[in-house]
């Protein structure tokens, strides 16, 4: 859809996402929110500012953090008036958008108004992006930048759109610190908001049984109003606003009725009715719809360890969910070498302390590359005992990358920073 | 600042610690309920309570009374979260002695802006 059809469209005044329950404090990017987003993430301005528009709550919440983390601020249209919106207030540097986000609201990015410019990129989320007709269609008809799969991990993709709108992660006048903090913050509301996304079903089941129970007993409407009351505070700060405002409208009716003791049965009726809109919109939520397999995967999370230091192995897979990372651990080079030569690795993490019997630490990284499926993987060494010789070696020899251990969270966090930065441009090895 | 965080939801209690941290780079202590709270204050001296209001057992503005009531707590400044905040509510809350309000659900990003300024205002 393109030109004078798009233009027909589209009505000057319409807002073709419909707005969803606001209840939470607003997003309203004004001159003198600069300040409080500068001090508060420790930047400089300008930022860039990205619209996010997506469906898929949990998604748009691990996409939303990561970005954070960047130098960047995300327009939220769900607490705000939408697109149209955005851009009479701000200019907008890049829209992302996934295909359950775009259908029907396609004529709004197909003529950007002045204040985006013409210029405003997009970055489209499709889990079909590998059919080349759609891919070509969108990049040479839509003008869409780029095209990820959804599945991509959130911190690749906030380098991705970082370097896309060539902003770092968040600056910060004492270092690296604040910037650290950020991404850490990222990863954990990331992490947090996925956590209450998985409980979210299971509590809204809770007060179903809670609300049964008061139905068959009076005296307990006070525990499911509680129930109700908890998880509307809740789920509107993790995010699910809708869900969160629905939930509200349970523990409202809930309040009302026991401020009343009317006992009608239309108040029963309406908490069902409240009930059950909040289940829709949790599913809706939190539901990512069946995603066909696609030949050409995006890239695989897991990385490979061999490591017999059980801290150590605790410790990374502790850190690696953070990142959406698998953790495939072996013991030996000959466990490790077949792990290669099946499955695909974002990176490998070698301990050099390990006794490799009839081999050592280099053919080992020798022979992971030789497998077709990790030709290109990058690999870190690590020891407990540091020497100097054995960083040498490491990164002299096979120019690999060496830690010591134990690695602290922020350290840890920048090595997988850089080996995932090294597969994504297919390096596989540091400069 | 150090803060004492109150609220009998635990997802609350997690989100908004990390919000005031790492966001906020204030001192976050919790507590699950207001005896714990007061408890808490007592021993730790925290420059702010933020406080949920309808918690079972003793509830924020009971709390709050007791706080005020207390020669050692009485000082401490006390911040509601709720999300009854139609202006009569608001008014009663800063007539019973809470320094302001804050609006549930909150922004875990914006939470701290919104601490800080309540936290000014008073100063």
């Amino acid at each position: 859809m393109q030109g004078a059809d798009a233009q027909k469209k589209r009505a000057p005044e319409q807002t073709a996402i419909p707005r969803r329950g606001v209840n939470g404090p607003h997003l309203v990017l004004d001159p003198a929110r600069w300040d409080s987003l500068e001090s508060r993430l420790g930047g400089e301005p300008p930022m860039k500012i990205i619209l996010l528009l997506d469906d898929d709550r949990a998604l748009y919440g691990l996409m939303k953090t990561a970005l954070l983390a960047r130098s960047t601020d995300v327009f939220d249209e769900r607490r705000e008036n939408g697109p149209a919106q955005a851009r009479e207030s701000v200019t907008v540097d890049l829209f992302v958008l996934t295909e359950r986000a775009s259908g029907q609201r396609e004529t709004e990015f197909d003529n950007p108004t002045p204040q985006c410019g013409t210029r405003t990129r997009i970055v489209f989320l499709s889990a079909f992006f590998p059919e080349l007709r759609e891919s070509t269609q969108l990049t040479r008809e839509l003008d869409i930048s780029i095209v990820v799969h959804p599945r991509i991990p959130p911190s690749v993709f906030s380098t991705k759109v970082g370097e896309f709108l060539s902003v770092s992660p968040i600056p910060s006048k004492n270092g690296p610190k604040s910037s650290r903090v950020s991404s850490k913050l990222a990863i954990e509301l990331a992490r947090l908001t996925r956590a209450f996304a998985d409980k979210l079903p299971e509590k809204l089941e809770q007060l179903g049984q809670a609300i049964d129970g008061a139905k068959l007993d009076r005296a307990k409407l006070v525990e499911a109003r509680s129930l109700a009351h908890r998880l509307r505070g809740s789920a509107g700060s993790f995010g699910f606003e809708g869900v969160g405002e629905l939930v509200g409208r349970v523990e409202d009716v809930l309040s009302a009725e026991l401020a009343s003791g009317s006992g009608e049965p239309q108040f029963w009726e309406q908490v069902g009715w409240a009930l059950r809109d909040a289940r829709r919109a949790a599913a809706n939520a939190i539901d990512v719809p069946g995603e066909p397999e696609v030949p050409s995967e995006p890239p695989t999370t897991s990385v490979l360890v061999v490591n017999n230091d059980s801290d150590f192995l605790q410790l990374i897979k502790a850190l690696c969910r953070k990142f959406l990372i698998q953790v495939i651990d072996t013991q030996s080079a000959e466990e490790a070498v077949e792990k290669a030569r099946t499955e695909s690795f974002v990176a490998a993490i070698l301990n050099t302390d390990i006794d490799f019997k009839d081999s050592d630490i280099c053919l080992l990284a020798q022979r992971i590359r030789e497998s077709d499926r990790n030709a290109s993987t990058p690999i870190a060494f690590t020891s407990t005992n540091g020497l100097l010789a054995l960083k040498l070696e490491a990164t002299e020899a096979a120019r690999e990358l060496y830690f010591d251990q134990p690695i602290s969270d922020e350290h840890f966090g920048k090595l997988m920073e850089q080996l995932l930065s090294l597969q994504r441009d297919g390096k596989g090895r540091a400069e | 600042m150090k803060v004492l965080l109150v609220d009998d939801e635990e997802d609350i209690r997690k989100i908004g610690r990390l919000s005031l941290e790492a966001v906020g780079k204030c001192n976050v202590i919790t507590a699950s309920g207001a005896e714990e709270a007061m408890s808490l204050a007592r021993s730790e001296r925290p420059d702010l309570i933020l406080m949920d209001i309808m918690m079972p057992g003793i509830d924020g503005l009971a709390a709050l009374k007791s706080m005020r009531a207390d020669a050692d707590l009485r000082e401490i400044p006390v911040v509601f979260m709720t999300a009854k905040v139609q202006p009569s509510e608001v008014e009663h809350y800063l007539h019973v002695g809470s320094i302001g309000v804050i609006r549930k659900p909150f922004d875990p990003m914006t939470l701290p802006e919104e601490v800080a300024k309540i936290f000014r205002g008073r100063q």
